[in-house]
């Protein structure tokens, strides 16, 4: 591993971009301005499901500095009003003749300024006709239940997908079989991704036709070709720029509907034209994740060994599947259900349905329904291990998958690369002193007083993909980089990933300082540019580190072998007598005589062999032979107030295993961040609808996020299990915490309330909910 | 959204029905800025200037007579549209004849969509409570004999 001065990896470099960013010196999408830039507001629809009779233009053309009104018509004319959905289906750009949901996109004002734009949005009139809608996915279901999707011809219903894996007969003989089975309905709410900076984009034409687009996106090179396939442009026509971004955590991965509106308004004014979502468009249009509604049974013999799991969801979708799934699995791999135990037996259903609702359904904290499929088997292992009445810590101790058994390969189709979940648990119950929290628990309860201990034992599966299992709209899930070493011995490395927060300007550098020998400081990391930087997949689902800095490791090993030869070449040996040693290319068994990768650059421009090749760079576009598999044990600690239904953390445990950790400072940020997005599903956020399809949750007011107040205090450690195929053993951690978190919290309140007979509270843990849980039965 | 309320108005039926059956002279009663007027014999429509909480704008209003049993009872339908919201009232006002005037009842629901019907609903409760009891204790004071 490398030494400090070189910062690689194993050292907590401090983040290079923060040089900027603490200093207000990021360059946001709205930073973007250009002469005569115009300005893109939108109407969105007050109806969940309407018919538009008629929209009236005059007073919004009449509001001074208003230039072009674009209606879903205009872009019929073009071809454009629908545009493909990431899970191949279609999305309305702008409607023709139906809104099906409330806060869609309807009418795009073109103005000079964002003032002017906005009061032609309110200028704008329209005459509806109001139908009901179906908000209730369960009830889209009934036969006599209207069809949504009219655009589709021969659509008989709203169902849109059914998809299944695994034993369906053998897994009803076994839970038929077992001592014990238990049965849970749990829903997962929906949610938004509510970054702080809210989607938006520059799109110019320049004077030779080219297309450039600044947009807040995490997967740039994707996002080009949708473009190039919706709007027909040639894809070389088309330049996406993605610059610093405000948080994306899977909220821009999917093309939406103003940014379609931008790219036309440009074309079709010849100016440059800025869209900017407010708040509350981005909270009632752009894409939600969630909105499972599980129901699942458990079995185990009485002796506590597991035995099946049977798990059967309705996922609403809204009114299009926009989700950012591969194609091969419409549910993601909600089919990693059966989490950290070896179960035998299992059969996995989901259906989904069309809904008047936004389009759901995205890769958001974590990652291809993950948080869904850690939240469903951590609960039911705890419900089962009460109804056991066994401890829920010796339960799972008992039934994980043994170190010895990976790489480890899962009924449901998964191969685990490595673990140690025991290891993880016991460490996490040494840390918080779990024997002594549950004697305390014991002497509370005699005190009629409420604490709960709650264990997440979670395993992720990220770092997607293998090409041969995953792809995006058909595009393979590879990642890329490329690495250019100047005559001076600096680096200039580009990824086709995208950072939104997550430090890649230091991590990657400091895999190359690691691979090359050179300080990380000589190292500058570039994304982004779809002009400059590899064809890649983009950042998202902790794919990162798994992929793209894989490809850096193989990109400078293919550098290496180069530089080999010209170190003989210098050295005046045989390249087979050249070996890597200490960051530098040594005579093998002569540590005195050496030269470093800058002394190889610097002749790779200057002396390298006649016959060779001049300069020295790389690139590599990785295809992982198999996901990744980070884990941990996280364990909550809670007391409830009986009267109020108010919840106290106090304290919670996160031992965390990402395989090779790259940057310690940086991995515990990510995970520091990640527990309070886990925190804040559990405690807080939801989008409910009314029976109108009216979305309750619009601003910050309503959609409740934590500060730094409802925060508790964070307690991290970390076991170490690498990878056995990542070239660095690492794993990727960026939503490890976000999908651990839920469950552990709500596993802690439902054992507060053991007394009370409670088997199961849907997340968000309102006071009220509590509450009602407490009260609703006799004190015990 | 259920609205309900009433008023004692020491002024005959009859003429308590002619106010409230003229949209124009009803909506004199109007606290925010408006331009209401008839299209025909039951139909009016005009603009409203109103807000709540941080949603203010003017609303474009659509409304008609949808029954009527002179001087008993009227049914009033509402639709507004604007600053990215709908309105659907429709309210039944019923006016008794009393030995020292007449009383008025009125009752009625109220849907909202879009963006305020987002707003929290018991502050949007309280903002239309609020406008719905002050419309009509000033018909109250207008049309009480001076």
């Amino acid at each position: 591993m490398a030494t400090a001065p070189l910062g690689g990896i194993g050292v907590s470099v401090p983040r290079k971009e923060d040089a900027r960013f603490i200093r207000g010196k990021g360059n946001y999408v709205d930073d973007v301005q250009l002469p005569g830039m115009l300005f893109l507001d939108i109407v969105r629809s007050p109806y969940a499901y309407a018919k538009i009779l008629a929209i009236h233009k005059e007073k919004t053309l009449a509001v001074p500095g208003v230039l072009a009104v674009i209606t879903g018509k205009d872009l019929e004319a073009a071809k454009l009003s629908w545009m493909p959905t990431l899970m191949s289906d279609t999305q309305m750009v702008l409607p023709t003749d139906t809104v099906m949901f409330q806060g869609q996109e309807v009418v795009g004002v073109v103005a000079t300024d964002r003032y002017a734009a906005a009061d032609g949005v309110a200028a704008m009139e329209i005459d509806y006709e109001p139908m009901t809608p179906v908000i209730d996915p369960f009830k889209a279901l009934d036969p006599g239940a209207p069809v949504l999707r009219t655009d589709k011809p021969g659509r008989k219903d709203n169902h849109i997908w059914h998809w299944e894996v695994g034993d369906k007969d053998g897994t009803a003989q076994a839970l038929k079989e077992s001592d014990v089975v238990i049965k849970e309905k749990i829903y997962i709410p929906r949610i938004h991704v509510s970054s702080i900076e809210t989607c938006g984009c520059v799109a110019q034409v320049d004077s030779m036709g080219k297309l450039t687009v600044w947009l807040t996106t995490q997967a740039p090179h994707a996002i080009r070709t949708v473009f190039a396939l919706v709007s027909g442009l040639p894809e070389n026509q088309i330049r996406i720029i993605s610059p610093d971004i405000g948080g994306g955590f899977g909220g821009k991965v999917p093309v939406y509907p103003g940014y379609v509106i931008a790219v036309v308004a440009a074309l079709t004014t010849g100016h440059p034209v800025k869209f900017i979502e407010d708040r509350t468009g981005n909270l009632t249009s752009d894409s939600f994740a969630r909105d499972y509604h599980i129901e699942a049974e458990i079995g185990a013999t009485k002796d506590g060994r597991l035995t099946a799991l049977r798990v059967k969801t309705l996922a609403d979708h809204g009114y299009t599947d926009a989700a950012a799934n591969p194609s091969k699995f419409p549910a993601g791999m909600f089919h990693v259900i059966t989490g950290s135990y070896p179960f035998k037996k299992a059969f996995v259903e989901v259906d989904a349905v069309y809904t008047n609702k936004p389009p759901g359904g995205i890769a958001y904290r974590c990652s291809f329904r993950v948080t869904e499929a850690v939240h469903a088997i951590e609960r039911l292992i705890d419900i089962l291990a009460h109804q056991l009445k066994m401890d829920p810590a010796e339960f799972r101790l008992k039934n994980f998958i043994p170190p010895e058994a990976f790489p480890f390969p899962s009924v449901l189709g998964w191969t685990y690369d490595s673990g140690n979940y025991a290891g993880a648990l016991k460490k996490a119950m040494e840390i918080i002193d779990y024997a002594g929290l549950r004697k305390e628990q014991v002497e509370k309860r005699k005190r009629g007083e409420l604490m709960g201990i709650g264990i997440s034992s979670f395993t992720e599966i990220v770092g997607a993909g293998p090409s041969k299992d995953f792809d995006i709209l058909g595009i393979k899930m590879f990642d890329s980089a490329e690495v250019r070493i100047h005559p001076t011995g600096k680096v200039l490395a580009r990824f086709g990933t995208k950072s939104q927060g997550q430090g890649h300007e230091t991590t990657y550098a400091q895999i190359l300082a690691e691979e090359l020998g050179i300080p990380v400081e000589g190292i500058s990391v570039e994304e982004g540019d779809t002009d400059t930087a590899p064809y890649g997949l983009g950042t998202y689902a902790s794919r990162s580190t798994p992929t793209a800095g894989a490809a850096a490791v193989i990109a400078a090993r293919k550098i290496r072998e180069k530089g080999a030869k010209i170190a003989a070449h210098l050295l005046e040996v045989s390249p087979d007598d050249i070996e890597w040693v200490d960051h530098k290319f040594q005579v093998k068994g002569v540590p005195g005589k050496s030269k470093t990768m800058a002394d190889v650059a610097f002749a790779a421009y200057t002396n390298h062999p006649q016959g060779m090749e001049a300069g020295l760079e790389a690139v590599d576009y990785y295809d992982p032979p198999n996901m990744t598999y980070p884990f941990g044990s996280y364990i909550a600690v809670v007391d409830i107030d009986k009267e109020t239904g108010q919840i106290k953390t106090r304290r919670f445990v996160a031992v965390d295993d990402c395989g090779t950790i790259i940057n310690p400072m940086i991995v515990d940020g990510q995970i520091h961040g990640g527990l309070t997005m886990g925190f804040a599903p559990s405690m807080l956020e939801e989008i409910q609808y009314d029976a109108d399809g009216n979305n309750k949750a619009t601003s910050f007011l309503e959609y409740l996020l934590p500060t730094a107040v409802e925060t508790p205090h964070w307690e991290t450690a970390k076991t170490t299990t690498p990878s056995p195929h990542h070239p660095i053993g690492a794993k990727g951690v960026g939503e490890s915490a976000t999908v651990g978190a839920p469950p552990a919290f709500v596993n802690a309140v439902v054992d507060a309330l053991e007394p009370y007979g409670v088997t199961n509270i849907d997340i968000p843990l309102s006071s009220y909910k509590i509450w009602q849980a407490i009260h609703s039965k006799d004190p015990p | 959204m259920h609205v309900e309320g009433d008023f004692h108005v020491r002024s005959a039926r009859t003429l308590v029905w002619a106010f409230f059956r003229d949209p124009a002279t009803l909506a004199t009663c109007l606290e925010d800025p408006h331009e209401i007027h008839a299209t025909d014999a039951t139909h009016f429509e005009g603009t409203l200037t109103a807000g709540v909480a941080f949603i203010r704008g003017t609303f474009r209003l659509r409304g008609s007579y949808a029954s009527e049993t002179p001087p008993n009872q009227m049914q009033v339908t509402l639709q507004g549209s604007g600053m990215g919201s709908g309105v659907d009232a429709a309210l039944t006002v019923s006016f008794a004849e009393g030995s020292e005037g007449t009383g008025v009842h009125w009752t009625g629901e109220i849907k909202m969509s879009g963006t305020i019907a987002t707003v929290g609903e018991r502050l949007v409760k309280g903002t239309v409570d609020k406008k719905v009891t002050a419309l009509f204790e000033a018909a109250r004071v207008k049309l009480e004999p001076a």
